[in-house]
């Protein structure tokens, strides 16, 4: 008998608690777990993250944190780093990774628009307690505005810096918590 | 409602017969849907009757958890979405598990099992089975996951560079 040959039920319950590390290890095993580890879901984690700040803003913020690899996604306690030129291939890859996942929170921080169709196709297949927005630009702020209107199923959170222009807060869809910094 | 003393027997795939107490086979979705709905005379449900591959010595192993568990609460809880642990695995289970150590074929006894407690709805038996299996694989490298899930590698040294490089963004 082979693992493979194991109840359906089983094998999703089995891959459910498999780290994402290896996950990446199972899909080197032989083409039935690659085809495996594709189609089923990586469960539940309880943090993820985007990050991505790569140009100045108008607001005179520092610049990119991450020089050549400007997208910085963490899943769990899983890095990963992903070059701008990569990141519609990095796509493909995470469809080969898991079908699906479960977030207690994700957060999100944006500062480039070209990057906001990556998240919303990124976020395909995710299941999400909340969005948790980060904002310290208007940048970032209006491609959060975009992200949220590209997944509006997802319930939101978002942290606002006070140097946002507060007309741009007028369209702030509803969300569970608006949390205001103070310098 | 369920009957503690009444009697059970179950017949396997290779023709054995075994008598067990109804406060054991509550733990079995299949043998209690079976009694329940099955036109059933003198309290035996023949496995074999409804293809259910359960060898004779499989179904010991199964009894023996069983009987070890006869007092957990029913009905067994729903998972969450959440859940993911698997280092929460009774002392009583490790041992059991551990036993099979000195067999032959451990692996394809645990497969057994599995496949065992999934045809008679043992949820208990099939949770315990996952983190198992999942304990075994943990943390192990690729060459340690192909021995002992017992594959072979079927791919060209091209496909796993491919596969290599892929990973390489989550392993930088």
């Amino acid at each position: 008998m082979s693992i493979l040959s194991l109840p359906d039920v089983f094998l999703n319950d089995l891959m459910r608690r498999m780290a994402i590390q290896d996950r990446l290890n199972l899909r080197l095993t032989c083409r039935a777990f690659e085809r495996t580890v594709a189609d089923t879901h990586a469960g539940y984690f309880e943090e993820g993250e985007i990050y991505v700040h790569h140009h100045k803003d108008r607001n005179g913020l520092r610049g990119s944190a991450y020089g050549k690899s400007p997208v910085k996604i963490r899943i769990g306690d899983l890095d990963i780093k992903i070059p701008n030129h990569e990141l519609y291939d990095f796509l493909g890859f995470r469809t080969r990774l898991f079908s699906g996942i479960s977030f207690g929170r994700f957060k999100i921080h944006v500062d480039q628009e070209s990057t906001v169709e990556f998240v919303r196709l990124f976020l395909t297949n995710f299941k999400i307690e909340v969005l948790d927005f980060s904002v310290i630009s208007d940048i970032v702020l209006e491609n959060s505005l975009k992200i949220m209107a590209a997944v509006p199923h997802f319930p939101y959170t978002m942290s606002i810096h006070p140097l946002i222009d507060a007309e741009m807060l007028q369209f702030l869809p509803p969300m569970e918590v608006l949390h205001f910094l103070v310098e | 409602r369920i009957y503690p003393l009444m009697r059970v027997t179950l017949t396997t795939s290779d023709g054995a017969s075994v008598t067990v107490s109804r406060q054991l086979t509550k733990h079995s979705g299949f043998i209690e849907k079976a009694i329940t709905d099955m036109a059933v005379d003198d309290n035996a449900v023949p496995l074999s009757a409804v293809a259910v591959d359960v060898d004779d010595a499989t179904l010991k192993l199964v009894i023996e958890w069983l009987t070890e568990h006869r007092d957990d609460a029913l009905p067994y809880p729903e998972k969450t979405d959440e859940e993911r642990r698997a280092d929460d695995i009774p002392a009583w289970d490790q041992a059991f598990v551990q036993k099979w150590d000195t067999k032959e074929d451990q692996q394809q006894t645990l497969y057994a099992v599995i496949t065992a407690a999934d045809k008679l709805d043992i949820k208990g038996l099939l949770d315990m089975t996952c983190k198992t299996l999942a304990n075994k694989i943990n943390g192990k490298t690729v060459e340690e996951m192909r021995e002992i899930l017992q594959l072979e590698c079927d791919f060209t040294e091209e496909e796993l560079a491919e596969i290599r490089k892929e990973n390489a963004w989550c392993e930088n």
